[in-house]
Order: structure tokens, then C-alpha cells, then sequence
């Protein structure tokens, strides 16, 4: 995991050597401490490389930690960047101006390791957020093929580069290809966004799109290891196929996925759009004896299978196995 | 003028605070001298504002490591007088409390001492 790079500001020596020392503890080795307000502004403007996070005193003299806060906000490359104010109780109730000022969170003096380290985490959490955020938009810079307009809510979409993502056309293809034996080791899972109609009126055609590359992106994280491809079939129904040996419990399938969704909740919240609402279904296959046409419908009865979802759909899928 | 820190750890006190430990004892010398010449010149009558605020600053930056570098007493009392004046100056009367502060910062500089 990557250390995060984190500006400490603070006036008294002893308190940022505490911190450091605690930092350390915990982990983070990457912190650099200065005393001021004034030799922060210097460090960021020389910094060649931009901090994850900073930890600012409130009570420092001259320009104190609200208006520090202030001022790093107002650079744009800092608007989303996590501050933590460190207050003391006696100061507490400057904490308000803070974020009004824009400080993300903040933890009291004297020091509270389990206090800091859940602070840390938040920062983590909200920096992860924002790299992947900025790892989706690079994505859809780099596309060249991105369609500008003309995304019809119902027709399939590639929503991400990756090596894993295919059309739904070549999916359906690509099945029609294999032979008997090979067809029978291949199983496809659907997955549903079933609040995803709500989010294409909600959003613009590239954010939708993004919409769509967050969750193509978090349901892959859930496959783990396993070789398999995957497809949007529109609608906000994704497609995966993989060995039919390799497949997940559905249930625990579905739990993580929800659970590297909600993990977003706070950006999906920061951008308007409902955090979505994934169902998995049960994975489904062909059997050694299928006819042409049931193995065209595979992925048909993926999507279908998700749509019911786990619960609702264990008697529709007593009938197709 | 600051004195060598403290070989002795208080007990606890992870190696890693070492080195925050050695400064807060050395900077306590100085404290001491700091607060002793300021509560001087409010009994004199001098400006009391200006006084009382930079004894609130210091009290702040003690109140907020002693207790984490194995002080707790020092770190409550600081705290005490810290919010003590704090409140005294937004009242607008820095004084208004003075002869029950002022024995508050003697307690203060008394447990300072004995960790010197």
C-alpha cells in the first residue's frame, strides 16, 4: 500500500515530534513537519510532488490553522485533498469555522493513538476515493473511442479499457464458437445495477458512463483471480463469463460487491447520483447436450437470473438447470 | 537557558517518544522562566491582555503532549489554566478571575519543576 504524503503543521517542537513518533507507529513514515503557517505555504508551493493529506493546529500565531486551511483550499490541485485540524479541547469550538473553512475532519489534543489512527484511515479511504476517481477519468480521456453522444440507455456499452472488458456482441460470439465440451466448462453470471435508469437521467452521457466503468471495475475486484471477461449488455446489466469450476457462492459474490460499492458512497453522494444497487444471480450454464439456440441464450438467462436475484429467483432457476 | 533532557523515560513511554520527551523537558526550563516573568508583570499592574494571552499560548502547547509523554498531572493542570484565562480574556476581563488563576499557575510551575 502506498505511504500517504502528509503535511504536518504545527508550532510546538514537542507536539510535532509527538505526532511524528505516533505516525510512525502507525505506519506512516512519509510526514513532513514545519512550524508555521508561513513555511507551510512555502513547502506546498515548492513541493514537486503534491501531499495526500494535511494535519493542521488550529492555534497557531500569526496565520492560524482555519485561515492555513483556507488558503490550501483555495489551490485547486488541494480542493478535495483530506485536512484534519488538530484542536484542543479549549479550542473546540473553532472547529465549526474549520469547516466552514473546509477541513474535512478533525482530533483533539492530547494525542489518542486509536483517535488518530481512525482519523488516518478516513484519510486513506478519501484518498483512495480520489485516486480512483482520477484513475476513471484518465481511462475515459485515454479512450478514444468515446462516444460523444448517441448512448442509448437499453444498448450494450464497453464502459472501460481493460483488458477483461468486451463487447456484448463478442461475447455472444465468441460463444457460439466454442465446441461442445468447451462450452460446458464455461459458466456467466449476471449482475444488475437495478437503479441504473435513475442514474443515466441523472447524469450526462460521460458520466455514465464513468457510472458504469465504477461498478464494471468493482464487480472484477470480486472475481479475483479467476480468468473471465465481461460485458455490459445495457440497461446497467453486466455479463461475466469465466470457468465454470471458478465460480463464486453468488451470495458472498454479491455481498462484496455491494460492500466495494458502498465504499463510494461518499463520491457517488459528492457527484448526485444513487450509490448503486447491485444484484448478482445465480451463475448459470450450458449443459454438455445444449442445442444451438439455448447456448445463444446463456447470457440472456445471466441477465435474467440477476434481475430476479438471489432471493426471488431459486425456483425460476430450479427450472433451468 | 534549557537544561539536558531527562535520561529517564516515564514509565510506558515508547521508545519512539524519546526524542519529543528530551524536548519538552528542555523546553520546560524555558517555559517556567517564561510564565514566572509574565504572572510577574500582571502582579506588578502591567497590561494584563497582553500577559495572560501568551501564558494561555504556553499553558496550550504544554496541556497539549505532557499528558501523551507520561505528565498527565502537568497536562490537566495546564489545561486548567489554559481555559481558565482563555475564558477571562473573551469576557473582556483578563483579570476577573486572577486570585483564584494565579495560584492555579503556581500549582503549574511547581509540577513543572519537579520533572526538570
Amino acid at each position: 500500500m502506498k505511504d500517504l504524503r502528509i503535511l504536518a503543521v504545527d508550532d510546538d517542537r514537542a507536539f510535532q515530534m509527538v505526532l511524528q513518533g505516533t505516525l510512525a507507529q502507525l505506519g506512516y513514515n512519509d510526514v513532513t513537519s514545519v512550524p508555521s503557517a508561513a513555511a507551510a505555504l512555502k513547502v506546498i508551493r515548492n513541493s514537486p510532488q503534491l501531499f495526500d493529506g494535511f494535519l493542521l493546529d488550529i492555534e497557531m500565531p500569526e496565520v492560524d490553522g482555519v485561515e492555513l486551511c483556507r488558503r490550501i483550499r483555495a489551490m485547486s490541485v488541494y480542493r478535495k485533498t483530506p485536512i484534519i485540524m488538530v484542536t484542543s479541547l479549549a479550542d473546540k469550538k473553532y472547529v465549526d469555522s474549520a469547516f466552514a473553512a473546509g477541513a474535512t475532519d478533525y482530533f483533539t489534543k492530547p494525542l489518542d493513538e486509536i483517535e488518530l489512527r481512525a482519523r488516518l484511515q478516513v484519510m486513506r479511504q478519501l484518498v483512495d476515493e480520489r485516486q480512483r476517481a482520477l484513475d476513471l477519468l484518465d481511462e475515459l480521456k485515454s479512450w478514444s473511442d468515446l462516444p460523444k453522444a448517441n448512448i442509448k440507455f437499453d444498448a450494450p456499452l464497453s464502459v472501460i479499457s481493460a483488458s477483461w472488458m468486451v463487447e456484448y456482441l463478442a461475447m455472444q460470439n465468441h460463444l457460439l464458437t466454442l465446441n461442445r465440451l468447451q462450452l460446458f466448462g464455461h459458466a456467466a453470471v449476471g449482475f444488475t445495477v437495478t437503479n441504473a435508469s435513475e442514474a443515466f437521467r441523472l447524469t450526462d452521457h460521460v458520466g455514465y458512463i464513468d457510472y458504469l466503468a465504477n461498478v464494471a471495475t468493482v464487480i472484477a475486484e470480486s472475481l479475483k483471480t479467476s480468468p473471465f471477461s465481461m460485458a455490459h449488455a445495457g440497461q446497467g446489466d453486466f455479463v461475466v463469463l469465466t470457468n465454470r469450476t471458478a465460480v463464486s457462492d453468488p451470495k458472498s459474490m454479491q455481498e462484496e460487491v455491494r460492500a466495494g460499492i458502498a465504499s463510494y458512497q461518499k463520491l457517488y453522494n459528492s457527484l448526485g447520483l444513487p450509490t448503486p444497487a447491485i444484484q448478482v444471480g445465480r451463475p448459470v450454464s450450458a449443459s454438455i447436450f445444449s442445442q444451438r439456440a439455448e447456448i445463444s441464450s446463456l447470457l440472456d438467462r445471466a441477465r435474467m437470473s440477476a434481475q430476479i436475484g438471489l432471493e426471488d429467483g431459486q425456483n425460476a432457476q430450479k427450472q433451468w438447470n | 537557558m534549557s537544561l539536558s533532557a531527562s535520561k529517564q523515560l516515564p514509565a510506558g513511554l515508547p521508545e519512539v517518544l524519546r526524542a519529543a520527551h528530551d524536548v519538552f523537558i528542555n523546553l520546560t526550563t524555558d517555559r517556567i522562566l517564561q510564565i514566572e516573568a509574565l504572572t510577574v508583570a500582571i502582579n506588578k499592574g502591567e497590561d494584563p491582555e497582553p500577559a495572560a494571552r501568551e501564558i494561555a499560548q504556553i499553558a496550550h502547547k504544554i496541556a497539549g503532549v505532557a499528558g501523551t509523554l507520561g505528565y498527565p498531572d502537568i497536562g490537566d493542570l495546564a489545561r486548567s489554566v489554559e481555559q481558565s484565562l482563555k475564558a477571562d480574556i473573551l469576557a473582556g476581563a483578563p483579570l476577573q478571575n486572577w486570585s483564584s488563576i494565579n495560584p492555579a499557575i503556581e500549582d503549574l510551575l511547581d509540577a513543572m519543576e519537579e520533572v526538570i
